[in-house]
């Protein structure tokens, strides 16, 4: 039967998804749903759809309003979320949650004739944004990872400086010291020492190199994935990417994390090809080791070599400026 | 047959008006007026609303399904009545400053309603919601607010006593920020729209104050 607006219409509409809005949050707070799936998470956003639910329950116009689109796209969602909810994917659960609310809340906003039902093309900006959003807060959930990165790089900085002070102490004593059993246990207390210093070394490097990974991937997701005219489906694809979750429980391992990061940033970078240079860059960082390479060392030896020669040639004016006086001084004379 | 005309009151403080239960008939006519929204019930549940209108048929604005059936309107006022607040009282002892005085603040605030079936299934239905009555459920959650803001303000601050009155636009949009957020307002679907606030402090904690820094500087000075 052909659909024409009017309040029966329009009210009969509204309680069908109501009805089936609610149904559909009851089977999600009551867990019958894939074990796989996070229940804290799914509970949550069962009560968010709830409220958007009963929100619009109450909502209603003058009759006028043509919304069988935002009915059929409500019916729509509600059964692809029943179907997503038998499958293991929490996170495509929660973007169909969030897109389900979205929908129930353009309904209600176009029955209170704050929008109108032709409006699509601001709904989608509006998704976009509320993806951008959603992107920029796992973002900051990402800097507080950094943030323990840079806070564990600072610690370890510490205590690789307390090792190597120690070391340099006991390497003094061992200078000075003539028994040889001393000698022997200062020895074996050095090497102890050198071990604890290479673990730290190597932890230290890998925090600034996954602080460094971290860096890149935040910059990448707001400096281009944001900023660009990425579609919603996009900008959710790379939220996804980021393991936040994954990160966190391997905050104390950044061996571990290095793999999880690496594939972050695999990921990110398939979005835009044109970051593979800024790959390259991220790479060039992880050269930071306790041994210097051959091409820093030459780059320094350079730069001795030229402010030595700017000092020669400074001594060289200054001598000829002295001369100079002296020859004037004696002409005077 | 004559006609009857459902319309709200002239009432300046009632925000949501009820109207007389009556039968859905031909003959009855509507005038909502522009700053109002009107939403018409039957058996507790909203069925439509209707637009500003003056003297309209219900019949021609609704289905005739509604015709024979009990019905009721209600009208909810969109311009709020200004409603006075105020706390007094408050305790702030900063040791910083070495200083201990009473705090309050006072004004008055407009509302603005974001929900309005929110508010209206706030309340029992049936009776008017006046603006005394949205104010004695609200008042509560204002002056929790307003201590709480009031007093971080001052505690353990390098905010000195003078100092307050240079600092009521940062507490009011404070205020406002954090009134917003609570579960009365949110449950009510209103918000602050505007609000006006006065801090003051009794003379004689503010005289004891300046008495005891004049005597220190004058001790100084010695």
């Amino acid at each position: 039967m052909k659909y024409k607006p009017s309040i029966f219409e329009n009210n009969n509409l509204r309680d069908k998804a109501v009805h089936e809005g609610l149904a559909l949050c009851y089977l999600m707070e009551s867990g019958k749903i894939n074990p796989d799936l996070d229940r804290a998470k799914i509970r949550s956003s069962a009560s968010v759809l709830k409220d958007a639910f009963s929100s619009l329950s109450d909502a209603v116009g003058t009759g006028r309003e043509s919304v069988l689109g935002f009915s059929t796209k409500t019916l729509s969602q509600i059964s692809q979320l029943k179907t997503l909810l038998n499958q293991s994917y929490t996170n495509r659960v929660e973007s169909a949650c969030d897109e389900l609310c979205q929908t129930v809340s353009q309904w209600k906003s176009a029955l209170e004739g704050k929008i109108s039902s032709a409006n699509e093309e601001s709904g989608e900006k509006e998704k976009v944004s509320r993806a951008k959003r959603n992107l920029l807060l796992k973002l900051d959930e990402l800097n507080e990872i950094k943030n323990a990165y840079q806070f564990n790089e600072k610690r370890l900085e510490e205590v690789i400086r307390g090792h190597e002070k120690d070391i340099e102490e006991l390497e003094n004593i061992l200078v000075d010291e003539n028994n040889e059993r001393k000698i022997n246990r200062l020895y074996s207390e050095i090497k102890a020492k050198r071990v604890l210093l290479d673990t730290a070394n190597n932890s230290h490097k890998n925090y600034i190199f996954c602080s460094n990974l971290l860096d890149l991937v935040h910059q990448l997701i707001k400096e281009k994935i944001i900023v660009a005219d990425f579609s919603e489906d996009e900008l959710n694809k790379a939220r996804a990417y980021l393991k936040i979750k994954d990160l966190k429980k391997v905050i104390s391992q950044p061996e571990r994390a290095v793999t999880i990061l690496k594939k972050m940033q695999d990921d990110v970078n398939s979005m835009v090809p044109k970051i593979s240079e800024n790959e390259k860059r991220i790479y060039a960082l992880d050269t930071s080791s306790a041994v210097a390479s051959d091409e820093a060392i030459s780059y320094k030896q350079a730069l001795i070599e030229k402010r030595r020669a700017k000092a020669a040639s400074n001594d060289i004016d200054e001598l000829k400026n002295n001369i100079g006086d002296k020859v004037k001084v004696e002409d005077l004379t | 047959m004559a006609k009857s005309v459902i319309e709200p009151n002239d009432g300046e403080n009632i925000i949501v008006q009820f109207s007389e239960k009556f039968e859905f008939k031909k003959n009855v006519y509507i005038s909502v007026p522009k700053q109002y929204s009107a939403y018409v019930y039957v058996d507790e549940k909203p069925q439509f609303s209707v637009k500003p209108c003056v003297k309209e048929r219900l019949i021609d604005l609704a289905d005739k399904s509604f015709l024979g059936k009990v019905i009721q309107t209600v009208f909810v006022l969109k311009v709020s009545p200004r409603i006075l607040w105020g706390v007094g009282d408050i305790q702030v002892k900063n040791n910083k400053l070495k200083e201990a005085y009473r705090v309050g603040a006072n004004g008055d605030f407009t509302l603005d309603i974001t929900d309005d079936k929110k508010l209206i299934n706030g309340f029992k239905f049936g009776a008017d919601i006046t603006s005394d009555t949205i104010k004695s459920a609200l008042i509560n959650s204002i002056q929790t607010v307003a201590r709480s803001v009031l007093g971080e303000c001052f505690t353990e601050t390098d905010t000195s006593v003078f100092e307050l009155s240079s600092l009521t636009d940062d507490l009011r949009d404070k205020l406002i920020e954090r009134i917003n957020k609570e579960a009365a307002f949110v449950n009510l679907g209103l918000q602050i729209k505007t609000m006006t606030l006065k801090t003051f402090v009794p003379q004689e904690d503010l005289d004891m104050i300046r008495e005891r820094i004049n005597n220190q500087e004058d001790a100084n000075e010695i």
